[in-house]
């Protein structure tokens, strides 16, 4: 089968970007779709031509390093995915194809379709983190956790840090990721400590980092490859509202 | 700094003021709505009702003025949160999406919110100098002679008009669209969710806009064509609860 692609080129940060057009590119619906930009990037090479920048590392969806907003949709059609993970079966023979990074003040472009998330890295530096000795692993059953709980906070720490939910988000917003990441350890008791100074640092990072505020849109749920929900954070908000009214130092 | 300061400065903290003021402009329109609907109930009803209001709900008149000011700071608050949220959120994607972005999960109702907004300050402007100062007195906006006394008579009048009615239906759809969003939205930033909340979040996302826009809907298309049908034409000779 054949696509017709159209991926956004930029040399850097500053530099205008537009997009290119690739037309009749020969895949296999087998293909994933960054086996797919290999192939592009080959032809390019070989005509000797600067290839497609774009981020991936594990190609298999639990890494969070790949990314790209495809037709519209970060991670492009289909739910609860990485880019890594889709395919071209997910497209018809003759599909024009639009790809593009994603865009956000916190998430400047590098080249083409790679951008830099450390921002992510500085909300995880500023608040991501237990700093109580926990040692080697203990017993599971050393420290009972409700079965609710445990499986709440496995459900936040499945989150890979792809972006996805920024780049979904209309306002640019990084709550779901925070909330994922506060979350994830304020439910475990390790993380009880510093339940509340944590959320307070990382939402004060998050915002000094220039991402919009959450108007509920829930566009970061139907985009998070791990199917994260906004039910995070509701329990952030909970945990702000809590400490501010000082019913969390009691 | 503190917890509460933090809050305050941060983008959740203009959520959180957002909601509340919401929430509680939610409120006095359950009660508004409800204090409307007495004109299925009559002349007199209606108007004794609209008597207790001015008379300071039969309590101290300036207890009327107390809940005005209150609804101004809320009205305020709530600009003031969504003015310096948008201006952020808008800043926070600079570049747009060249190929569009696709929608997947949220409401027209949600994207339309600074519009529906706009659409209601300048409503909420018209409506209190129409019915409550009385600004178009033996005007084609209120054809009869505006009444101190006869609020009856200055809705079933005022709101009968077919363009003035048809504002007001027009406005109550943004109203109905902009709780859609918010009700649930607002709750949701306060942290209203889990086993209780979020099956009574998604009720009341659907009840509360019914009700209150659903309400006023209702009683504008009465005033427009169910004079005489569904109430009584205002009794001109009426001067109080007989
Ligand atoms: S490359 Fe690791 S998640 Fe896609």
């Amino acid at each position: 089968m054949k696509v017709n692609l159209r991926i956004w080129r930029q040399k850097g940060p500053d530099a205008p970007g537009a997009f290119q057009d690739f037309s009749g590119v020969e895949v296999v619906p087998e293909m994933s779709f960054l086996e797919m930009l290999d192939e592009v990037n080959r032809d390019l090479e070989a005509k000797g031509q600067e290839p497609v920048v774009f981020d991936s590392d594990c190609r298999e969806g639990i890494c969070g390093s790949c990314g790209a907003v495809v037709d519209g949709t970060a991670h492009g059609p289909g739910r609860q995915q990485t880019l890594c993970q889709l395919h071209m079966r997910s497209f018809q023979d003759g599909d024009t194809i639009t790809v593009e990074p994603w865009r956000a003040a916190a998430f400047p472009v590098v080249r083409d379709l790679m951008v830099d998330r450390s921002a992510f890295d500085r909300i995880i530096q500023a608040g991501g983190y237990v700093t109580a000795r926990t040692g080697s692993a203990p017993d599971a059953n050393a420290v009972p956790i409700g079965k609710p709980e445990a499986d709440a906070a496995f459900d936040a720490a499945t989150c890979i840090g792809c972006g996805a939910c920024v780049a979904a988000c209309p306002n640019a917003s990084a709550m779901l990721f925070v909330s994922a990441k506060s979350g994830h350890l304020g439910l475990l008791p390790q993380g009880q400590p510093q339940r509340y100074s944590r959320a307070e640092a990382m939402v004060q990072t998050m915002d000094g980092e220039g991402f919009g505020g959450c108007s509920n849109h829930g566009e970061c749920e139907a985009a998070c490859p791990k199917g994260i929900g906004v039910s995070y954070i509701a329990r952030l908000n909970r945990d702000l509202l809590r400490a501010a009214s000082g019913a969390a130092s009691k | 700094m503190s917890a509460l300061t933090s809050l305050v400065r941060s983008t959740i903290g203009k959520k959180v003021v957002m909601g509340l003021t919401g929430l509680i402009m939610v409120g006095w329109l359950v009660l508004h709505t409800t204090g409307n609907l007495l004109i299925f109930a009559g002349q007199d009803a209606f108007n004794h009702y609209a008597h207790f209001i001015q008379s300071g709900f039969g309590v101290e008149p300036q207890l009327l003025w107390l809940m005005r000011i209150a609804l101004v700071i809320a009205v305020g608050a709530h600009i003031w949160a969504a003015v310096g949220l948008t201006a952020r959120n808008r800043s926070a994607r600079p570049v747009a999406y060249a190929g569009g972005r696709k929608d997947a999960a949220t409401t027209y109702a949600a994207r339309f919110m600074m519009g529906a907004g706009v659409v209601l300050l300048l409503y909420v402007a018209f409506h209190l100098a129409h019915l409550t100062v009385g600004a178009f007195s033996d005007h084609p906006v209120m054809p009869t002679t505006f009444s101190k006394v006869d609020a009856y008579a200055n809705l079933v009048h005022g709101v009968g008009v077919p363009f003035v009615g048809a504002l007001y239906i027009l406005a109550n759809l943004a109203l109905g669209a902009h709780l859609y969003h918010g009700v649930g939205s607002g709750l949701q930033t306060l942290g209203a969710d889990g086993p209780t909340w979020t099956p009574l979040k998604a009720r009341l996302t659907l009840w509360v806009p019914l009700f209150i826009a659903g309400g006023n809907l209702v009683i504008a298309l009465t005033c427009m064509f169910g004079v005489g049908v569904l109430i009584d034409a205002p009794d001109p000779a009426w001067v109080s609860p007989h």
